[in-house]
């Protein structure tokens, strides 16, 4: 049988300096370097393998300083997950994420939305959480998000962000045809998801 | 930002004014001459006047600022780029002072946006000054250009809604230092747009905060105003490369477009390879050009992926933004394409596999990627006798061409510098002969360590540099030999 071939386009979106393009970086060439401040929108593809199906990932990366805000509608445009980033250890960094998750929610309501809390190896180095994970949840439940952390710094999590994301991108469009009633669905189904999510992370970083 | 804190700001920095007014009179600013449009006394001074005066500032300046500026240049060429260093200084570091070139944006009212050193917040007081001086000036209905005081001047732009400021001991002409501080202010329109800029200041926003992450392309842009020779000449430099592969390129540019494409340029590092205008539109402007490739090695992450950026060309046009892909298609090869469609970014990416696949054919990858390592030259390549240096600019195109730096030049980063700080005046000199209104026909300059002679037409300008020790007939001889060879190289020098 032949390889299926799907075409994935992720946005990642949040805070200046939270650390967006550090994660493009850590899945693209798996290094962790000196960033610079991305302007506008940056594109790099990846090939993903889901079962028998290739994933072509088309990584969006975009600025996080206010001045591109309104640009960035361009780059999620027909998006189909959303990374939207914030740092774990900054609670300024939080109040885009709500901003995001809405904005995505009214203008493309088919899109995935992952909250990424970056930067997990400052807290594992005893730096204090910004946000409570109970606030987290609530977001991500009322957005009907996924929540992962990653730290691009050691890798933790990064690639199994991206796999995560593409696995359930191929189970959607697998269930394809019934994809406006899997959106309606979706709430609970996904809201299961992200205790599950939240727990294995708990997990992981306590 | 609610109004109070912005009101309760602007009293500070009105306290600040009085303060620091006395300061500046201690500091022996009190000899200082105002020049503004009315009394329009441009100072005559003669060329080995300010030979010295740079040889002077060379030798009189402390140690320390030698270490931080060689320390700069060594950063400079490691990284390509200097880190933002000098942030924790302000105006009460002695150490401030010391450096000899420094650069401010400040909004009309007097808010700091961008200072070169040190953190600009930190210097708010000192620019409520800089805003005093020239306001103060404003309130008699003129405007102040730029004034002396001690070792430094200072040179003002004003241009609604920014000041830009430079206040500098490096001996530079100020109308070089005024295109300096315009490409900077065209930067700033390039990242805001003259509209959206007007309307962030209106409604008292605090235009830094759109303004986040500029300030490395501002630091490379003011390192590269200090060193190119082809800004200074307000032109462009083209790679060198075979005329036959030039145009295969620029056909293969001009072929692979769709609806939205604007405009095709090739660059590789600072200088152009190719440029197609797909509309019928103005052409771009070399300091649009500037600007761009400004951008391109200031980024490092464009060399990684495919990117799609806003940008505003203030020459083009300085009220919108176009959108701008860019992708490097070889190492120190890199493909722009402006559309005015934000949508169009999937469009240009498959031009650009187009592109590559039409340069890949018939081996013209391979003659770019040959010419990118073989670019630069010396002066050697003329074999003509005792040349140590040129510049050449051919007007009717405003493309330029002219050799690395060759001994003695290449020897010490001071005698680079000298050079390119003598060639600021005398560019400055030729082209402001005021009677005429039109520069000079031919300029001959000598001094212990070089000979420079110039000579302009309608077509090009001609700057050549000779040992000292040539005479006057060997040079004129040379002269031609020189504008002889750049003739017969015309066709892989520039662009045709």
């Amino acid at each position: 049988m032949t390889k299926n071939k799907i075409d994935l386009k992720v946005v990642l979106l949040g805070y200046a300096s939270v650390g967006k393009t550090c994660i493009v970086y850590r899945e693209m060439y798996n290094q962790f370097g000196d960033t610079h401040t991305t302007i506008g929108g940056a594109f790099s593809s990846k090939r993903a393998v889901v079962g028998d199906t290739e994933v072509l990932l088309g990584i969006w990366d975009t600025a996080g300083t206010e001045r591109y805000q309104a640009v960035n509608r361009s780059y999620y445009r027909r998006a189909n997950a959303a990374i939207v980033c914030y740092d774990l250890t900054n609670s300024e960094t939080w109040e885009k994420v709500t901003f995001w998750a809405e904005e995505l929610t009214q203008n493309e309501p088919d899109i995935e939305i992952y909250i990424v809390g970056t930067k997990l190896d400052l807290i594992q180095h005893g730096e204090q959480r910004a946000i409570p994970n109970i606030r987290v949840e609530e977001t991500a439940k009322r957005y009907n998000a996924h929540i992962f952390e990653t730290s691009s710094r050691t890798g933790e999590n990064v690639s199994l962000l991206f796999q995560t994301i593409a696995e359930n991108f191929c189970k959607k469009t697998n269930n394809g045809t019934n994809l406006p009633n899997h959106n309606n669905n979706n709430s609970i189904g996904n809201s299961v998801k992200v205790d599950q999510k939240s727990e294995k992370e708990k997990g992981g970083c306590c | 930002m609610d109004e109070n804190n912005i009101e309760n700001k602007n009293i500070e920095n009105k306290n600040v004014i009085d303060e620091d007014n006395s300061k500046i009179e201690k500091n022996n600013i009190d000899d200082n001459s105002i020049e503004s449009n009315n009394n329009n006394n441009d100072s005559n001074s003669n060329d080995n006047n300010e030979e010295d005066e740079i040889n002077n500032n060379i030798i009189n300046s402390s140690n320390s600022i030698e270490d931080i500026s060689n320390y700069l240049l060594k950063i400079d060429e490691s990284s390509g780029r200097p880190p933002r260093k000098y942030s924790e200084q302000d105006s009460s570091n002695p150490e401030w002072f010391e450096h000899k070139k420094h650069f401010f944006i400040l909004s009309s009212s007097g808010k700091p946006i961008y200072s070169r050193y040190g953190d600009e917040v930190a210097l708010n007081t000192f620019m409520a000054s800089l805003s005093a001086m020239s306001s103060f000036v404003e309130s008699q209905n003129d405007t102040l250009r730029h004034l002396v005081a001690g070792k430094y001047q200072f040179v003002f732009l004003c241009k609604y809604p920014l000041n830009l400021v430079c206040i500098s001991s490096t001996g530079e002409p100020n109308q070089v230092i005024r295109q300096q501080l315009e490409y900077i202010h065209s930067l700033i329109i390039s990242v805001l747009t003259q509209s959206n800029m007007k309307a962030v200041f209106e409604a008292k926003y605090d235009l830094r905060d759109l303004l986040g992450g500029t300030d490395k392309y501002l630091d490379h842009l003011i390192h590269q105003l200090n060193k190119d020779f082809s800004i200074l000449l307000n032109s462009i430099q083209c790679l060198r490369l075979n005329n036959n592969v030039r145009n295969q390129i620029t056909n293969i540019l001009s072929q692979y477009k769709c609806d939205s494409l604007l405009f095709s340029l090739l660059i590789s590092d600072n200088k152009l390879i190719s440029q197609v205008k797909h509309k019928k539109t103005t052409s771009l402007k070399s300091q649009d050009i500037h600007l761009l490739m400004n951008y391109v090695s200031s980024t490092a992450s464009f060399k990684e992926s495919e990117s799609w950026i806003p940008i505003c060309l203030p020459n083009y046009n300085d009220t919108y933004f176009l959108h701008l892909y860019i992708c490097f298609l070889y190492p120190g090869v890199c493909l722009l394409l402006f559309s005015n469609q934000p949508e169009s970014f999937y469009q240009l990416s498959d031009c650009k596999n187009q592109i590559i696949k039409g340069l890949e054919q018939e081996n013209i990858a391979e003659e770019l990627k040959k010419a990118v390592n073989n670019h630069d030259y010396t002066t050697s390549i003329t074999e003509i006798p005792n040349l140590l240096h040129f510049l050449y600019k051919n007007k009717t195109n405003n493309y330029s061409t002219f050799p690395t730096f060759s001994p003695p030049y290449s020897i010490h980063k001071k005698e680079k510098k000298r050079l390119f700080r003598l060639y600021q005046h005398i560019t400055t000199h030729v082209n402001s002969n005021i009677i005429a209104n039109k520069p000079h026909k031919y300029y001959y300059h000598t001094s212990q360590t070089e000979t420079i002679m110039v000579a302009t037409s309608n077509n090009h300008e001609l700057y050549a540099t000779f040992s000292p020790l040539e005479t006057k007939k060997s040079i004129f001889e040379s002269f031609s030999n020189l504008l002889l060879w750049i003739k017969n190289q015309e066709n892989s020098l520039f662009i045709q």
